[in-house]
């Protein structure tokens, strides 16, 4: 049996890293410090090494960016990195031995390359294709193959190259290599240290009685898997099949009737399995194999649907696909129809009413179906929630994020105590207009606007808000001699004021200076 | 020559036909169209106002029509159009009515400021769609007044016909026929006000100049609705709100149900002498 170990430090790909471009660790708390989880390459040249302190890394590295490290998230990642692995090999598994010192959560990838070195010329070169990929992907890996796992394991993790590949006798190999690189705990591991064993050549120079009678039998197992005297089972990671039907017709056929009850078929065929797996679709794909133009060949056509909650019921799930499918050009006739349930997820059975189909339906359920149908018709990004942004500017305190990937219930929102009185539309952004305002701190008294002149009647305030200044350099109070910060960094006061129609609008002043010669004026919302 | 002491009954005139309390409700015709019963309206929470309304409030799966706009859009300065707070109050009161459903803001004009909708609890429950044609906007009103899971639709009409707007109000009753009933809101533009319209009520709404108050306020006039006659510029239908921030609206709380986020400015009084002491200090311009 052959494997291969890749441990990889992963490069954590966040917008913001990039944008910065500073090194960047992964950290989690400690007890009442943080460690380093996770480092990415820049850090990882810089010298900075997972299980250190966040404070020695930091000052290994300036200007080092650290973000909390998420093990479920890393873990999923990995999962994805295995199966992604499966282009290359037949099978991998998480490798459940990490160092739990350094790493909080599995680093490696442990994969069955039995048969496969022949396809890669040799098993050198597919070691050095599968790092050059990994590589590609962002993550700096050490690939190891050995002939038995505890082998390959010890050398990805304490061998000298990046890529090494055993291919002559175990122990030889192994033997400068740390008594860490067998996969012992800590206890076994400082046993051996202060007998001054340190090296593997070192254990296993020792008569194996002796070492049987001293210390746990796990240690005589870790050395009989690295030398491939005791069997060592992998358990791999099995891609979840595709729910796939298709159906194929005897010949081409332009008729869109027969497509509609192909479909429903299928659909209710792809239902029924659902619904064996206590699950429902979030994504399916409906492909259809379309004569080509000269009819000598067939091509694909592929339409897809995103669910905002996981469904089963086909009579939905045809109104989502039927709007798309119906504008689809048949061209010369269509040869066969397939349907791929491409995401899914568990659904809960629900008790069936006998009678009335839509009376057990609650009205979450319904407008679940409303939000599906808007979106794939208008396209996710015109059918929106509104979340709270990280900002009190109010500009940029709210983002629009597509409903369709909101895939939360409508949960009681925490009502917030005494919110100040705010406009009820917003302007996209704060349009400037100029004023007229009798007294420095007072309210305008004249406010020209898209080219009309309003005469104020009333007018409340000033409502200070604060600039975000620690974005940048920035005035905290007016008349600091730091003046350079630009728009969003400045102070502003806000004041709500009545015009000649009775309109309130809410405009504010942005402070330039000390002298509020160079102050600017913007309309920010309407009590419209 | 004696008289008679009871003349003969008068035959109905046109006039008669036209002010008959029965014929306007709808019975005479044996229609059974345009009454809703009170358990299918929502109050708007201003007695004032639910006291005249038929069914004691807006009724549920109905399109309601609002002429907001005062001015001439084309004009610069006209800003947003639709009177949005009003709509925001209304969908307040229509959503704690149904729980769980959702607020559909469909199109730019009726978009809120999510604050407010904060304030008030219906952020997460709103869901903001941006049509990209009237085509589209006209089909997502129609789905949506028709999903058992909606309880509010806001929108700003463009110029449309009867046929428009009885498709709408077709599909908000089949919403309601399916177990839902959706409050529709539709802001219409002063230049449609006249246009004929399917909608079970017609409002005239505009911003009214109050140089003593400190918050926004509207004058509202009821100009039709199905099943009540109404009499043109009688001050019996039009009122003067204001909208309440939702700050007041917190301060009741336990009673939630009962306050609106309007009410009628009569009531109020000098809102100043009665509203809690603000950090803002109030300004006279001259």
């Amino acid at each position: 049996m052959w494997a291969i170990q890749c441990a990889e430090r992963r490069r954590a790909r966040s917008g913001r890293t990039e944008r910065h471009d500073a090194p960047l660790l992964l950290t989690r708390d400690h007890g009442n410090h943080q460690t380093v989880a996770r480092c990415d390459r820049r850090a990882l040249e810089a010298g900075a090494r997972p299980g250190m302190t966040l404070a020695h890394a930091r000052a290994l590295i300036g200007g080092v960016h650290a973000q909390a490290f998420d093990p479920e998230q890393d873990t999923a990642r990995l999962h994805r990195l295995g199966m992604w692995a499966h282009r290359f090999i037949p099978a991998a598994a998480i490798d459940p031995d990490t160092p739990v010192r350094e790493s909080p959560a599995p680093d490696g990838l442990i994969c069955d390359v039995t048969g496969c070195a022949a396809l890669y010329g040799g098993e050198r070169r597919l070691a050095l294709t599968l790092r050059a990929a990994l590589d590609r992907l962002g993550f700096l890996a050490r690939v190891a193959i050995g002939p038995n796992i505890g082998s390959a394991w010890a050398l990805a993790h304490f061998g000298p190259e990046p890529v090494s590949v055993l291919d002559g006798p175990v122990p030889p190999a192994l033997a400068p290599l740390a008594t860490a690189s067998l996969r012992l705990d800590g206890v076994t591991e400082h046993g051996l240290m202060e007998l001054g064993i340190e090296t593997v050549g070192q254990l296993l120079a020792l008569p194996r009685r002796a070492l049987a009678s001293r210390f746990e039998p796990e240690l005589i197992e870790r050395i009989d898997q690295a030398l491939g005297q005791s069997i060592e089972l992998l358990a791999p990671m099995r891609p979840k099949p595709r729910l796939r039907v298709e159906r194929r017709f005897d010949g081409p056929t332009p008729r869109l009737d027969a497509i509609e009850r192909t479909l429903r078929d299928l659909l209710d065929q792809a239902v029924a399995a659902l619904a064996q797996r206590e699950a429902g679709a979030l994504v399916v794909c409906v492909e259809l194999e379309r004569l080509s133009r000269d009819g000598l060949r067939t091509e694909v056509h592929a339409e897809r649907v995103t669910l905002s909650r996981p469904s089963r019921d086909a009579k939905h799930l045809f109104g989502l696909l039927w709007t798309l499918l119906e504008r689809v050009h048949l061209g010369f006739g269509i040869e066969g129809v397939a349907l791929t349930v491409e995401q899914r997820a568990g659904i809960e059975h629900g008790q069936r009413t006998r009678w009335v189909e839509h009376a057990g339906h609650g009205p979450e359920r319904a407008s679940g179906r409303l939000i599906d149908m808007l979106s794939n018709r208008l396209g996710a990004d015109r059918v929106c929630r509104l979340e709270a942004a990280g900002s009190h500017v109010p500009e940029r305190s709210w983002r629009q994020t597509p409903a369709l990937r909101v895939r939360r219930e409508c949960a009681a929102y925490p009502v917030r105590h005494r919110p100040p009185d705010r406009p009820t539309v917003l302007l996209v952004r704060p349009e400037p207009v100029r004023v007229m305002a009798l007294q420095p701190d007072h309210p305008p008294s004249r406010v020209e606007w898209r080219g009309e002149s309003l005469l104020i009647h009333t007018g409340i305030g000033p409502e200070r808000v604060g600039g975000e200044w620690w974005k940048g350099e920035a005035t905290k109070r007016r008349g600091d001699a730091a003046t350079q910060g630009e728009g969003l960094l400045r102070n502003r006061d806000y004041y709500r004021v009545q015009d000649e129609h009775g309109r309130w609008l809410w405009v504010f002043r942005q402070f330039a200076g000390p002298e509020p010669r160079g102050d600017r004026w913007f309309i920010q919302g309407i009590w419209g | 020559m004696t008289m008679s002491p009871t003349s003969p009954p008068t035959p109905p005139t046109l006039d008669r036909l036209l002010t008959s309390e029965r014929l306007a409700r709808g019975a005479a015709a044996g229609t059974g169209v345009g009454i809703p019963s009170p358990a299918d309206s929502v109050p708007t929470g201003i007695p004032a106002i639910d006291g005249v309304l038929p069914a004691g409030g807006l009724a549920l799966g109905a399109v309601h029509e609002w002429i907001g706009v005062d001015r001439d859009p084309a004009r610069a300065g006209a800003g947003p159009q639709a009177p949005v707070a009003v709509f925001i109050a209304l969908a307040a009161r229509a959503l704690a009515r149904r729980p769980g459903t959702l607020a559909l803001w469909v199109g730019g004009p009726v978009q809120p400021a999510w604050m407010v909708l904060d304030g008030l609890g219906l952020l997460e429950r709103s869901l903001f769609v941006h049509p990209r044609s009237d085509a589209d906007q006209l089909w997502v009103l129609d789905q949506a007044l028709r999903c058992p899971g909606v309880g509010v639709v806001a929108s700003m009409l463009g110029r449309c016909d009867l046929g428009t707007t009885r498709r709408l109000q077709l599909a908000a009753e089949a919403g309601r026929r399916s177990g839902g009933g959706a409050l529709g809101l539709l802001a219409r533009d002063l230049r449609d006000g006249r246009a004929l319209s399917a909608a079970q009520t017609r409002w005239r709404v505009h911003p009214v100049p109050a140089p003593d108050a400190s918050r926004a306020r509207w004058g509202v006039r009821l100009l039709r609705c199905k099943g009540m006659l109404i009499e043109p510029r009688s001050e019996r239908h039009a009122w003067t709100l204001e909208f309440d921030p939702p700050r007041q609206f917190h301060d009741l709380e336990g009673d939630r149900d009962a306050p609106g986020v309007l009410r009628v400015a009569a009531d109020v009084g000098d809102p100043m002498r009665r509203a809690p002491p603000s950090p803002l200090r109030p300004y006279r311009t001259a």
